[in-house]
């Protein structure tokens, strides 16, 4: 098998797909501002939900900004989903054939391809969440001892997203609305990983479900290693359980690509 | 007399050819009849998810924002169904309109024999919206039939679909800006972004935030204030409110349609 893995040619493919996308700078204006209506509308479900309440269901009030701001930034990993949309299409009107014959790995040069546009908007928010520890109400963001593991935690799940779009994207290769999976997918997302609302309090059941899943390790595990409420010895374990899942996912998704390449039958043969 | 017939004609005119539309669009979706069903998935999850949402929230709170959990599951419903109306009959054109004026195609709608603001309304439909409205109403409909609130079945339909009228004249103004900036996209879709603020009642929201809700962007008049007048919750001005604020956004369209038609230059001329 050859690996056409060559980092200088993708990390050429990530800074131009950086740059043109700042071609438009009131793209990232934009969608700063409308994280912020997301931030607003979440503020304003827990301000009915705590009504002058100290703590509800385990959370105190005083973390509830930055559970906010840190589910926000994890859920810009579904942002990365356009560019799976994007692969979905080529497949569907038989574009996708010049991959075939370009000496390129093209799960890394589709994913130099997402994250280069995605950096901008990615530091900036990293840089806001630095800031709000210096306003009152976000003292509980990232405590002393935690960023370089929230760091870790969220590349995992960054990672982890991303393996799950790939393999929506190899499912296209069989039914071409696969598009509506990566929707699907990220709609109840947000719910489900736990960065919308604390994991804990959905009901009982779903939650013994969801642990069966690696759906908390996009969420509820990095927004509690960002929050400093993990039990001693949890991060590690949590981390390893992303890790498994992640080498879990690579021969799955190699195995799905090598028969969704087989079946693939794109204009020109 | 002859202009109120003469109108009379052009609106049944109207209506005829949108049937057409409504038609071709029906057939042109079945062509792919997955991608429909996996349209209503979508939907599906995200309905559940609001539903979660509100579920876990109603653990530990017995109302939100004086919304009893009927209330709220009838708020959601109607949400979810005028939603999937604006997304059926309005969304697919306001998202287009744009590149309709940059590429020149918009000159087709200025030589048919119909109101060219009529077509920049109405000349796509999105058919996969229909589940939306579909799965709204059910739930609408139950949440109606709980024994602890009341609905008047008429002021809902009347309002909601005024509320649409206030949708449509909003995202009109902002499409019509489309003439004088040609990319308008990021500002649609900053105008979506405003437009989720009204997924949730004004009442859960700070004061401040509650007045620009009510004032400078109407979102509470999107579905909560039409629910709010069928709930009995509201009265006295508040159902004329809507009427006004109806009557001055599309005399505030046609004004800047025109306005704007003035200043089209076409590709064709």
């Amino acid at each position: 098998m050859t690996l056409h893995w060559k980092p200088r040619a993708y990390y050429r493919i990530l800074r131009n797909a950086f740059i043109s996308d700042l071609e438009y700078r009131s793209s990232y204006y934009i969608l700063f501002a409308a994280s912020w209506i997301t931030v607003a509308m979440e503020l304003a479900l827990f301000r009915q939900i705590y009504k002058g309440r100290p703590e509800v269901g385990g959370l105190p009030a005083s973390v509830v900004p930055a559970f906010i701001v840190l589910g926000m930034f994890l859920r810009y990993g579904s942002t990365l989903w356009s560019m799976i949309s994007e692969c979905v299409e080529e497949i569907r009107n038989g574009n996708f054939r010049r991959f075939l014959i370009q000496p390129i790995h093209y799960p890394s040069y589709f994913f130099a391809k997402a994250i280069g546009p995605k950096i901008p908007t990615w530091t900036l928010s990293l840089v806001t969440i630095v800031a709000l520890k210096f306003f009152p109400g976000f003292d509980a963001l990232l405590p002393p001892g935690t960023r370089l593991p929230f760091l870790v935690a969220a590349a995992l799940s960054y990672v982890l997203i991303w393996q799950i779009y790939l393999l929506i994207v190899y499912l296209g290769f069989w039914f071409e609305e696969a598009h509506f999976l990566s929707v699907a997918f990220n709609i109840g997302v947000g719910i489900l990983s736990g960065s919308l609302l604390p994991l804990d309090w959905l009901p009982d059941a779903a939650v013994r479900f969801l642990r069966l899943t690696p759906l908390p390790l996009l969420g509820d595990f990095p927004m509690r290693t960002g929050l400093g409420r993990l039990d001693a010895g949890e991060f590690e374990i949590r981390a390893l359980q992303a890790l498994l899942w992640i080498l879990a996912l690579i021969p799955l998704l190699a195995w799905t690509k090598r028969r969704a390449l087989r079946s693939y039958e794109s204009f020109g043969g | 007399m002859d202009r109120i017939r003469q109108s009379l004609a052009t609106l049944a005119r109207c209506f005829a050819i949108w049937g057409a539309l409504v038609r071709n669009s029906f057939v042109r979706s079945l062509e792919f009849r997955l991608e429909f069903v996996g349209r209503a998935v979508v939907e599906v999850v995200w309905m559940g998810s609001q539903i979660l949402t509100f579920q876990a929230a109603f653990r530990y709170a017995a109302d939100l924002g004086g919304w009893t959990p009927s209330e709220m599951w009838f708020f959601i419903g109607t949400l979810l169904a005028f939603d999937g109306l604006y997304v059926t009959f309005m969304h697919p054109n306001q998202n287009q309109f744009g590149a309709l004026l940059r590429n020149g195609q918009f000159d087709f709608y200025l030589i048919y024999p119909l109101p060219s603001l009529f077509l920049a309304l109405f000349r796509f439909v999105n058919v996969h919206g229909i589940i939306n409205v579909a799965l709204g109403l059910g739930l609408t409909v139950w949440a109606a039939t709980r024994p602890d609130i009341h609905v008047n079945v008429a002021l809902w339909l009347l309002y909601g679909l005024l509320g649409m009228g206030v949708v449509a004249g909003l995202a009109m103004l902002v499409t019509t800006i489309g003439f004088w900036t040609i990319q308008n996209a990021n500002l649609m879709w900053f105008f979506f972004e405003l437009y989720r603020l009204g997924f949730r009642p004004e009442s859960f929201y700070a004061s401040w935030l509650r007045r620009i809700l009510l004032s400078i962007f109407p979102a509470a008049f999107f579905f909560s204030v039409p629910v709010q007048l069928a709930l009995g919750k509201l009265g006295g001005f508040w159902f004329v409110w809507p009427w006004l604020l109806v009557g001055v956004l599309m005399s505030l369209v046609a004004v800047t349609w025109r306005a704007g038609l003035k200043r089209y230059e076409g590709a064709l001329s």
